[in-house]
């Protein structure tokens, strides 16, 4: 929360730059937590959150192993 | 935002904010940076920080030789830490004609001052353990290439230039550019005109739209391309690892992920940035062809950016014939990063006092209208 508000402060004043520099949004999850709080500090103080994050795919972490077993689409075809 | 300003850079990217720091070095702090989303968010933000002097042109291992030498110490100079690690890069050959293209790339960069050796298949695996060397004929190896973060080169450049008087605007797209009697005149945003006149054009894969702005062709297309990062393992991987044949390129991270990417040769220029399942697979696969057993190594994250591609995958650098006053520093087809400290040095010089450094000569916009252009640099990855 510190970092946040500290990140702010130094002028990372959307969710995109604050998300690389503080690195929330990129944990197991993704940001589906985390990117509302974040919203919200930036919200209170008077900042426009403007644009949100993208939360990146997979949904849930996937072994290297899966992924490569799994046929794709093309394959299929 | 002040109403004129002595230059006008359009893109906050690496390649916009090292020549803006620059430019600020050399006391010319009438600047303005305009980005159209956040910093860093184009091939700048989105890449794999590879740093190399692995080329086979003359020109990109100069830009490159001396700008491993900057980033060096660019963490001291601009007062973040940009984790430059040096494991050097592995070019790796999968068959006899591959080999043939190492040996040549050896012997040309040996003869530049590259330091680049070749590796027999029996040694690979003192560079790289658990690397499936029977897939392999031989390696190029040059020790001084590297890796390095990204946004950190970002955040540095932006806080010192802040510091010396130049000025950064995020959110905030340029939309025309006006000329007048042949000259740059005037640019236009959202928040209405600006007068400057002078204009560089650092817009990355946008490049080609925003020369358009000012009636210039700038022959640069955008390429997609992919990448994904695993969740921390133990250090095992000291260089960057590429393939010749796919454009498969992978390193470890100082805090231990893998993240690299592999090349869909398939894939047609367009704007994209989606993510896609194909990639996921072709690069699980392909991690695992090269290290079988690190399988249950999970992916945590992927992601596109795009390569801003020229005719000789080599970057558009200097001022065109007209308007005057508009600079292109762009087309860096995939490794802007890596050449950006000296790039930034030599284009800001130009700027400022109008100094063409001779390692100018071989980038200019002119090389393609003139039918003049050197060979087209052929160690891109995809």
């Amino acid at each position: 929360m510190n970092e946040i508000l500290e990140a702010i402060e130094m002028g990372h004043t959307d969710l995109e730059s604050l998300k690389r520099f503080v690195g929330f949004g990129t944990g197991p999850c993704e940001g589906k937590q985390c990117i509302q709080f974040v919203r919200e500090l930036l919200f209170e103080r008077g900042i426009d959150p403007g644009i949100g994050i993208t939360a990146r795919p997979p949904i849930t972490p996937v072994p290297l192993a899966l992924m490569s077993q799994e046929e794709s689409d093309e394959e299929k075809l | 935002m002040r109403k004129s300003y002595d230059c006008v850079i359009i893109g906050a990217g690496i390649s916009g904010l090292t020549i803006g720091y620059h430019l600020c070095l050399r006391g010319m702090t009438d600047i303005l940076i305009a980005e159209r989303s956040y910093i860093g968010s184009g091939a700048s933000g989105r890449n794999i920080g590879g740093v190399r002097a692995q080329w086979t042109r003359k020109d990109n291992i100069a830009l490159a030789k001396e700008s491993i030498e900057i980033f060096r110490g660019l963490s001291k100079e601009i007062g973040y830490n940009i984790w430059f690690r040096q494991g050097g890069y592995l070019f790796l050959a999968e068959n006899e004609e591959q080999v043939e293209t190492l040996r040549e790339s050896i012997a040309f960069q040996n003869r530049n001052g590259v330091k680049t050796r070749l590796i027999e298949q029996s040694k690979l695996n003192e560079i790289v353990p658990f690397l499936d060397s029977s897939r392999f004929l031989a390696g190029a190896f040059n020790p001084d290439d590297g890796v390095l973060l990204p946004f950190p080169i970002l955040w540095g450049y932006r806080d010192r230039i802040i510091e010396m008087g130049g000025e950064i605007v995020t959110m905030t797209d340029v939309k025309e550019i006006g000329i007048r009697n042949g000259r740059i005149d005037s640019v236009k945003t959202k928040d209405g005109e600006i007068s400057t006149e002078n204009v560089v054009n650092a817009a990355g894969r946008w490049s080609s739209r925003v020369g358009e702005l000012a009636g210039v062709k700038v022959p640069t297309k955008p390429y997609r391309h992919e990448i994904l990062v695993t969740e921390p393992l133990k250090p095992f991987l000291d260089p960057m690892v590429v393939t010749l044949s796919d454009g498969f390129c992978m390193n470890q991270s100082i805090r231990g992920e893998l993240i690299g990417g592999v090349s869909d040769l398939k894939e047609l220029p367009s704007a994209s940035w989606s993510s896609s399942i194909q990639f996921a697979q072709r690069m699980s696969r392909r991690i695992l062809q090269l290290f079988p057993s690190i399988g249950g190594a999970r992916i945590l994250r992927q992601w596109a950016g795009s390569y801003d591609v020229s005719p000789d995958n080599s970057p558009i650098l200097g001022m065109v014939r007209e308007p005057e006053g508009f600079y292109i520093a762009c087309g860096y087809s995939g490794h802007g990063l890596m050449i950006s400290p000296k790039v930034g040095k030599i284009m800001a010089e130009l700027i400022a006092t109008g100094r063409k450094d001779p390692l100018l000569s071989g980038f200019t916009l002119d090389r393609f209208k003139e039918g003049i252009a050197p060979p087209k640099e052929k160690l891109v990855i995809g």
